[in-house]
């Protein structure tokens, strides 16, 4: 893991092992991006595993980025994403697991199955996490860690550089 | 008549409903408002049509506010529970809408286990509603005969709220912050000591240090300091100046907006 990494670098480690790790993490961040291009996208069709075709749909994909990432850029909605990961619960099991009072959190419900992230069941109502959600946490997590081992890396750089 | 100057008339009926299943009664163009079970409703009639209610009871609301500051957009969810007394007026095919919500969550008699002869409370309850709402609304002077939206206010801890919503322009006003929206380019803002008025690409801004921004695009910038001198006038600053964006971005992220 690229965090441990970064995380494992000792305090006197030298500013050459920081360096060495910081390019590490860059360049597992190109290897992320890589990924993404070569991947082909999860369909909106959540969990049936039906992708888009991303040579199909081509320089569009970068114009759906910012659709594709927003609804996951609020706390309380990766708090919703991380219960529903459990399973499927009901409205009041949200209310009662995230804190949320009824509207925020059916506000916050809307913008996450809009966003194809979550879903609610026809049969039973209860509400459910998609494909495109287990995912976007999991990306989201990594993006996380990678910014901070990178934010730690740079400040241990610095800190470092001033000892000198 | 209520003891308003508006030329409608609205009346409370006397049927009372009880609100049996949290229920929620908008959720749209970015509110969402919701009564909590075991609160007690009258419907309110303008000008002899339903179009809202005067309830006694809790819910909560949630108005997500989005606004763009030189392309940039910056959201925050504006959200308080409620107890006592509230009202919520809308137009004639929403209240049909809501109507349905309402007969969902089985909205019907009230409970009369406690013993309390039904017609009585009720009785009560209604000439309450009454007092209620001429005191609610008492500040309404607008024609609510008109096509108004969604239009409620109520009581939350910290005081009353009130919010008027209509194809994407509204005004909120509570005791934290007053917020007039007419578009996401078009605004007027205040909120924890910060004042900010927002039209297209020109900034107005107070902050409680007193300073000022003023910006006509992204590098024209100018500010007033607290003692009235002008640091920098408008293009001045040019290319190496502070940014407007980043400045006021600081500033509205410090009462919770986030970029979205």
């Amino acid at each position: 893991m690229v965090v441990k990494s970064i995380t494992g670098v000792k305090m006197g480690g030298g500013i050459d092992q920081i360096r060495a790790k910081v390019l590490e993490a860059q360049e597992t961040v190109q290897e992320l991006l890589q990924l993404v291009e070569s991947e082909t996208l999860p369909g909106s069709r959540e969990g049936r595993g039906e992708p888009v075709d991303r040579s199909e749909w081509g320089e569009k994909v970068w114009e759906g980025v910012p659709a594709a990432v927003s609804p996951l850029a609020h706390m309380e909605r990766i708090k919703i994403l991380r219960a529903l990961r459990e399973g499927g619960k009901y409205f009041t099991e949200l209310m009662n697991e995230t804190g949320l009072s009824h509207s925020p959190l059916r506000f916050h419900l809307n913008v996450l199955i809009q966003g194809r992230y979550a879903s609610q069941e026809y049969s039973r109502g209860r509400y459910l996490i998609t494909r495109l959600g287990l995912e976007g946490l999991r990306h989201g997590a990594i993006l996380a860690s990678l910014r901070e081992g990178q934010a730690q890396a740079e400040e241990r750089e610095t800190k470092n550089a001033g000892e000198r | 008549m209520l003891g308003r100057k508006r030329t409608d008339e609205l009346v409370v009926a006397d049927e009372m409903m009880h609100i049996r299943e949290d229920c929620t009664l908008v959720d749209e163009q970015g509110l969402v408002f919701s009564l909590c079970s075991g609160t007690r409703a009258f419907t309110v009639l303008v000008d002899g049509v339903r179009r809202g209610l005067v309830f006694l009871g809790r819910g909560d609301y949630a108005l997500n506010s989005e606004i763009r500051i030189h392309g940039a957009r910056f959201s925050k969810l504006y959200s308080e529970s409620f107890e006592g007394w509230g009202v919520i007026l809308t137009d004639e095919e929403n209240w049909s809408r809501l109507e349905t919500l309402l007969d969902a969550s089985r909205a019907g008699k009230p409970d009369t286990s406690d013993g309390t002869p039904q017609e009585c409370s009720e009785a009560k309850l209604a000439e309450k509603a009454r007092e209620e709402l001429a005191s609610l609304i008492g500040d309404w002077e607008d024609d609510l005969s008109a096509k108004i939206g969604w239009r409620f206010k109520v009581r939350t801890s910290k005081g009353t709220t009130s919010l008027s919503l209509r194809k994407g322009r509204y005004a909120y006003s509570s005791p934290d912050a007053k917020l007039a929206v007419a578009d996401q380019d078009t605004l007027s803002l205040r909120e924890g000591g910060l004042s900010l008025s927002l039209k297209g690409d020109k900034v107005a801004m107070k902050t409680e240090g007193g300073r000022v921004t003023v910006a006509s695009s992204g590098n024209k910038i100018a500010m007033v300091s607290p003692d009235g001198g002008i640091a920098a006038a408008g293009g001045l600053l040019g290319e190496k100046g502070p940014d407007a964006l980043q400045i006021v971005s600081e500033e509205i992220a410090k009462i919770g907006y986030t970029p979205s």
